[in-house]
């Protein structure tokens, strides 16, 4: 793995906080190409090429016209008349003197009509504005290709934000608040012995306040249990009589932090370790049980996990432990006790896949990529995008018309951009483009929204004239707000793509910017 | 300025939120026509914008608003540019290191937006009068400083004139807010004295991460505690060698920085705690937020939307509270945040506060000062048209010895308000009520 330079470390400090320095990697060597340098295009780029994406394309066969001087930041004045994927080229390399950046002037329809292998070596290609017709070819390539593909556009007040990939995988999903793993209702060997092996009644105050509350919990859910047939609480009133026991045990309810955190977490403590739906969606996946000599490294791991979690019927200990409040002898001890039945796990799981390897006649997998794997494994995320082919070929209708349903839902939105986009492909002009047409064309939008529905199979009444009049008032205008929000959510989606953390969007987003509202479903 | 030179087909985008009537444009809209554009007049020549702050969302804002035809704009910020901005502040190049984030990046704009005139103010905004602040159509605030948003906040409050209860919209200056941390951010539009104010919702904010104190000196447990100790002790115990004067620590110095580190492992190492790395050191004593170009492009193209909008009456707004989360998906979530009753700031209701009569002053205040409802920094009280206890050198020494005396002493009764100022709310008097307890 590259590392980023001395001075590049300081430089992108704040983001490298968030992604690590893999996560940086993977963006270094990422290319990406954008249709259209429009202002939605450029904005989305400056935002990938500040944190430092390897190289960027832009395929755009305008001239810089004195519109976009009004709404575009990577154009100047001097440049009017210029080749306009030029010029916003050479602008955004000014952010960044890391960053490869290129122009093609050609027209990106004619680009996907006549040479469609000229994506193959992108990671990731951004579509703006580009009618349905060649969308859907490219589309169709790039799902084959195994390429991202993002389409985004501002029209008047709206964004609209669409992504698709066959298969994404996430090892760090990096959720806001992870659970921990501490399995304090039951305790591997390791863990017990050590708690039984602290005599409370020995202990000054000082150290009876300064045990860990994990400790002190797996003591007495035991003291329970054996005065319970065996049985941790399960009622609620149960839980609660536990809770006063266990209150009653401290010498200083009011002054020992440790007896405090006990019941902060007594709720948590009871839920035993489980296998979260999405990893469990993982485990049960068909790929687990047809690897071949060329399965991605990911579904070999999720198969050795798969066996790790019907042998022992849990997932393996993640090992950290949270602050709380101990000395630091006790605590140490306690980190040590996690950490060594983490590594016993890993090399458990290790075992399972060095096995599978040879089955499979596959290479080796690098034991640090194991080991993230196993250390991730509560935080596992899978999900295949539908291709835009298929949303229209396979509408999701029912979620279409019961989102449509309600009031004021953002899904009208979708509706009337489908239909814009239905316009071009018939008049070779957006709806309300030119002042004189805007009556005609209300007219014109509203038979092709009502056709749509009618395709769609959902009553007609369900889009007020309203939104085919907003629509038809834009006129197809970008502004730049509306460009830069869009841009800005598309290149954080984007980010996530690329450095295989967090979780993107799956797969439609809609902004609203009349209200300041936004939606996401999948269509 | 002399607009008769700009493109004519410049403002063809905007010119048709501005020109055409629409189906959720406010009730107040009036088109702009050919012979009466007033809207584009507006934009062009009456409106002036202030930005606070030109950092991350500082950056993005000034280009927002010149491309949404503000001409009028200033911005203020006190910051130098650190090479740590790069990454996200794009109007600052390497060679601008050390230089005044207001004036390279009002520099910037004004070279790349023809006809933008952007004046940069390196100065507190406490530096500014009332008369300043009252040539605004409307502030836009991009701060990472709590403090900071709740003074623009209380001053804009301030600038409301209300006769009778009857608020003169004229002087209603509407604050647009952001704020963002690394994948997650809020953008919220403030209507002073109409809609809550940012003093409304202050007990919503977390506190800052603290660490115990006998944590930090006895039990040390992680690799912060350890760093914090550096910082606490370390730097007081004169019998550490230091290769600097501790009382001119400065945690952008490298030297002073390095020295922390190497005190933390030491300790660390100590005490067996793993994980103090010269970045963690850093991150905890400059209590670092992780920031990125695309959740500020976000959140304060937001802002700028709702500035448009309220410009121009062309479209809804926002009510008045979204917050954006890009952790999982794309989430957003607008709702509205209700004034609260009594807020210090923008409330005409008093607050009451639960005291024994006993109390002394001293503990009266300490008390006033933990509640999360007013987080006074600096409050000096009045009651009954006298002084309590005033900060300031002279009425200072003449009320401190009120410190030691109970409130019965000090002649304050059950159901007596309190008046009570303080630094961080500029011109605000909260008042108090006092709600004496039953002694047991």
């Amino acid at each position: 793995m590259s590392q980023t330079t001395g001075t590049d470390t300081e430089k992108y400090d704040r983001q490298l906080r968030l992604w690590g320095e893999e996560g940086q990697a993977r963006l270094e060597k990422s290319s990406i190409c954008l249709l259209n340098g429009t202002a939605t295009g450029a904005e989305t780029l400056k935002n990938l090429v500040l944190p430092g994406i390897g190289a960027f394309t832009i395929v755009d066969n305008q001239k810089v016209a004195e519109s976009d001087l009004g709404n575009n930041f990577f154009v100047e004045r001097q440049s009017l008349g210029q080749n306009r994927s030029k010029v916003v080229c050479e602008l955004l390399r000014e952010l960044n003197d890391r960053v490869k950046g290129s122009s093609v002037e050609e027209d990106p329809i004619h680009l996907i009509n006549t040479n469609i292998s000229f994506f193959k070596d992108f990671n990731l290609v951004i579509a703006n504005r580009i009618p349905e017709e060649p969308l859907l070819t490219l589309s169709q390539y790039l799902y084959e290709n195994n390429i991202a593909l993002v389409v985004v556009n501002s029209y008047g007040f709206i964004g609209y934000l669409r992504l698709s990939v066959p298969e994404h995988q996430v090892i760090e999903s990096k959720p806001d608040t992870p659970m921990d793993d501490l399995r304090i209702s039951e305790p591997f060997k390791e863990l017990e012995d050590y708690a039984n092996s602290i005599n409370l009644e020995s202990l000054n105050s000082q150290q009876h306040s300064h045990i860990a509350y994990v400790l002190l919990l797996i003591k007495f859910f035991n003291a329970w249990k054996s005065t319970h047939g065996g049985k941790l609480p399960e009622t609620r009133p149960e839980k609660e009589e536990f809770k006063k026991f266990f209150i009653s045990k401290s010498r200083n309810y009011k002054d020992e932090l440790n007896f405090n955190e006990g019941v902060t977490n007594l709720l948590k403590a009871f839920q035993p370790s489980r296998v979260p739906s999405d990893v469990d969606q993982i485990l049960k996946d068909p790929k687990t049980s047809e690897l071949t000599e060329n399965s991605d490294d990911f579904w070999v791991l999720a198969a050795a996990l798969k066996s790790f979690v019907e042998e022992h019927k849990k997932l393996p200990l993640h090992g950290n432990v949270p602050d709380m409040t101990a000395d630091t002898l006790g605590f140490i001890k306690l980190q040590n006790i996690y950490q060594d039945k983490a590594n016993e796990d890993l090399s458990d799981l290790t075992g399972r896949v060095e096995s599978i390897l040879s089955k499979i006649g596959k290479d080796t997998i690098p034991q640090e990529y194991i080991k993230k794997f196993c250390k991730n494994a509560r935080f596992l995320h899978l999900a295949r995008y539908r291709s835009l082919n298929e949303e229209r070929t396979q509408p999701r209708t029912q979620v279409i018309t019961g989102e449509l349903e309600q009031p004021d839902n953002l899904m009208v939105f979708y509706i009337v951009l489908r239909a814009v986009d239905k316009f071009f492909t018939l008049y070779n002009r957006y709806p309300g483009f030119n002042d004189e047409d805007i009556d005609s064309d209300q007219s014109l939008l509203k038979n092709i929204v009502n056709q749509l529905l009618s395709e769609l199979q959902i009553p007609t009444d369900l889009v007020k004239d309203d939104y085919v009049n907003e629509f038809t008032r834009y006129g197809a205008s970008e502004l730049h707000n509306i460009a830069s929000l869009m841009g800005g959510i598309t290149s954080q989606e984007i980010i996530k793509l690329i450095t295989h953390q967090y979780i993107p969007l799956n797969n439609t987003y809609i902004f609203n910017g009349i209200n300041s509202t936004g939606a996401n479903w999948k269509l | 300025m002399d607009t008769t030179n700009d493109l004519p087909n410049r403002w063809t985008d905007i010119g048709k939120m501005i020109k055409r009537n629409g189906p959720f444009a406010s009730p107040d809209f009036v088109p702009d026509t050919k012979t009466t554009p007033t809207i584009m007049n507006g934009l062009q020549n009456d409106f002036k914008v202030l930005v606070i702050g030109a950092g991350g969302l500082g950056c993005e804002i000034l280009k927002n608003l010149a491309l949404s035809g503000f001409k009028n704009i200033d911005v203020i910020d006190m910051d130098t540019i650190d090479v740590s901005n790069l990454n996200r502040q794009f109007l600052f190049r390497r060679k601008d290191v050390g230089k005044s984030k207001a004036e390279v990046a009002a520099a910037f704009i004004n070279s790349r937006i023809t006809g933008c005139n952007v004046t940069p103010y390196k100065c507190r905004i406490q530096d500014k009068d009332d008369d300043y602040y009252r040539q605004f159509k409307v502030v836009i605030a991009g701060l990472d400083s709590i403090e900071a948003r709740r003074w623009i906040n209380g001053q804009l409050v301030n600038l409301v004139v209300c006769d009778d209860g009857n608020i003169d919209p004229e002087t209603v200056i509407p604050l647009i807010d952001g704020g963002t941390e690394g994948f997650k951010g809020q953008a919220r539009v403030i209507l002073p004295k109409i809609t809550s104010c940012f003093e409304c919702s202050i007990d919503a904010f977390p506190p800052p991460t603290t660490y115990a104190v006998c944590t930090i000196a006895n039990t040390p447990r992680l690799p912060e505690h350890c760093i914090q100790w550096a910082l606490m002790f370390g730097l007081e115990d004169a019998k550490l060698p230091k290769p600097f004067d501790p009382k001119q620590f400065d945690n952008d110095n490298p030297l002073h920085m390095n020295w922390v580190f190497e005190t933390a492992k030491k300790r660390a190492e100590d005490h067996n705690i793993t994980g103090v790395t010269y970045k963690l050191t850093q991150g905890v004593s400059k209590n670092i937020i992780p920031a990125i170009a695309s959740t500020n492009a976000i959140i304060a193209a937001a802002c700028c939307n709702e500035a448009f909008k309220f410009c121009t009456d062309s479209s809804g707004f926002l009510n008045n509270y979204m917050m954006y989360n890009g952790l999982n998906g794309v989430y957003t979530y607008t709702f509205e945040y209700e004034q609260k009753e009594g807020c210090a700031v923008c409330g005409t209701n008093v607050s009451t506060f639960d005291i024994s009569p006993s109390t002394t002053l001293e503990v009266f205040m300490e008390k006033l000062m933990e509640d999360p409802r007013f987080q006074f920094k600096k409050p000096s009280l009045r009651s009954n048209g006298r002084n309590l206890y005033m900060q300031g050198t002279v009425l200072n020494a003449a009320t401190k010895p009120n410190l030691t005396k109970t409130l019965q002493e000090l002649e304050v009764l059950d159901d007596d308000e309190i008046t009570i100022t303080d630094p961080a709310l500029p011109g605000i008097a909260c008042r108090i009520k006092v709600h004496y307890l039953q002694d047991n």
